[in-house]
């Protein structure tokens, strides 16, 4: 660009983020200069072509219409698993129900105990984790100190030097385990929150799907009593 | 609408660390798309996203809140972008032969027609390798711009530099997008109209 008007307040105007004023500004000079209209119009369309470059998708599903034998194999058994999951759930004594909120599932007063069950299950860990860093904090016995002799007086600075690095060791054991620790708590909590989301997105297409299929069902059932 | 970032990072702060799980819900995507868009690979995309992440928690208990706490996570994030980049030398992961990864040709959505399919490809394709092309800082100010959103006042303050400095490596790097795409034979698309008075 050869003119008065700087590039960097060509981009502004170009992101809306100029003042009205600059706005304006920008505006009458396009309308005046060809070189700054064509640059305008050049970085307006490169910023549409920039909009293509998406985020890849997640691969797709397995196509049904060419399953090989393996694949209805690996079906069957999957549809297998779901039976038993939800006969499990039928004998687990859980009711699926739907109603304006969606599908709801409830297990009669099993929550509490499913909850007690699953703090029961991180205070085992918590107390195990605690354990064991209680073991490894625990000082190593040291032998009993023997007479100094002519010998043990020559062994004494090789033994200063073991105790020291035995220490050092100790020490960075102990910081790599905290980081260790945080490390895998993070994780967890990292790990429960994109489940969380996975299974918030789940929760809200099988609730959109069976509005649809009941909206459905209702259109039916009105153009079967208008016949 | 729910609780704002600085209300979330107040909460875990106080020892509520469920707080830590919304800001990770919250970001998570932004994030990644982020890293995803300046190193051109998945996979580190997700490793250095968790990194991201882990750093934060870690460094959350003395937040000041001197900056916007997702400046503040876009800031970590870049840093181990920069690490990542230093790491390989100089060298761009994101290539014209490869540009956006297997994931990119395993689609098999049965909207647009095979034709605009290949065509949109070939696009994202090319834009994807351009931008690799780019140096680091335009690169990376062309990201947050255009892919995040960020404002210019934003970026600034994730990257530590003048506001200048910023709309100035932006319309660099958006120039030499213009030619580098140019050079690969494609055009642009629709004019931009004028600013509005």
């Amino acid at each position: 660009m050869s003119c008065e008007l700087e590039p960097e307040t060509l981009i502004e105007a170009l992101y809306g983020e100029a003042t009205a004023a600059t706005q304006e500004r920008v505006r009458q000079h396009l309308g005046t200069c060809a070189a700054c209209r064509d640059e305008w119009q050049a970085l307006g369309g490169l910023r549409h072509q920039l909009g293509a470059w998406k985020l890849p998708a997640s691969p797709a599903p397995p196509r049904l219409g060419f399953a090989t034998r393996a694949q209805l194999w690996r079906l069957a058994a999957a549809a297998a698993l779901l039976l038993a999951f939800f006969a499990g759930l039928g004998l687990s004594g859980a009711r699926v129900g739907y109603g304006p909120g969606g599908v709801t599932l409830s297990f009669d007063g099993r929550e509490a105990e499913l909850e007690r069950l699953l703090q029961e299950q991180e205070q085992r860990h918590v107390q195990a984790l605690a354990a064991l860093e209680a073991r490894l904090a625990r000082p190593v016995p040291t032998p009993a100190a023997t007479a100094p002799g002519p010998e043990s007086a020559s062994l004494t600075p090789v033994r200063l030097l073991i105790e020291e690095s035995e220490r050092r060791q100790a020490r960075r054991f102990d910081l790599a385990l905290a980081d260790q620790r945080e490390r895998l708590e993070v994780q967890r909590r990292y790990d429960l929150a994109r489940i969380s989301a996975g299974l918030s997105y789940l929760d809200g297409k099988n609730g959109q799907s069976m509005a649809r299929t009941s909206e459905l069902m209702g259109y039916l059932l009105q153009a079967s009593d208008q016949r | 609408m729910g609780p704002s970032d600085e209300e979330l990072v107040a909460a875990f702060q106080r020892g509520e660390l469920s707080a830590f799980d919304t800001l990770v819900l919250r970001w998570d995507g932004k994030i990644r798309g982020a890293i995803y868009r300046i190193l051109g690979s998945e996979e580190e995309a997700r490793d250095l996203c968790q990194e991201a992440f882990l750093k934060a928690y870690r460094a959350l208990p003395g937040f000041k809140g001197q900056a916007r706490f997702s400046s503040w996570l876009y800031q970590i994030a870049l840093n181990l972008c920069r690490d990542r980049m230093r790491r390989r030398r100089g060298r761009v992961f994101l290539s014209l032969d490869d540009p956006a990864g297997p994931e990119a040709y395993q689609r098999a959505d049965p909207g647009p027609s095979t034709l605009e399919l290949v065509e949109s490809m070939d696009i994202s394709r090319m834009v994807a390798g351009a931008v690799a092309s780019l140096p680091e800082d335009q690169r990376v100010v062309i990201v947050l711009k255009e892919y995040q959103d960020l404002t210019f006042l934003e970026i600034s303050e994730v990257l530590d530099v003048p506001l200048s400095t910023v709309k100035t490596r932006l319309y660099r790097g958006l120039t030499q997008l213009r030619e580098s795409l140019e050079r690969r034979g494609v055009r642009g698309p629709a004019p931009a109209p004028a600013p509005t008075a």
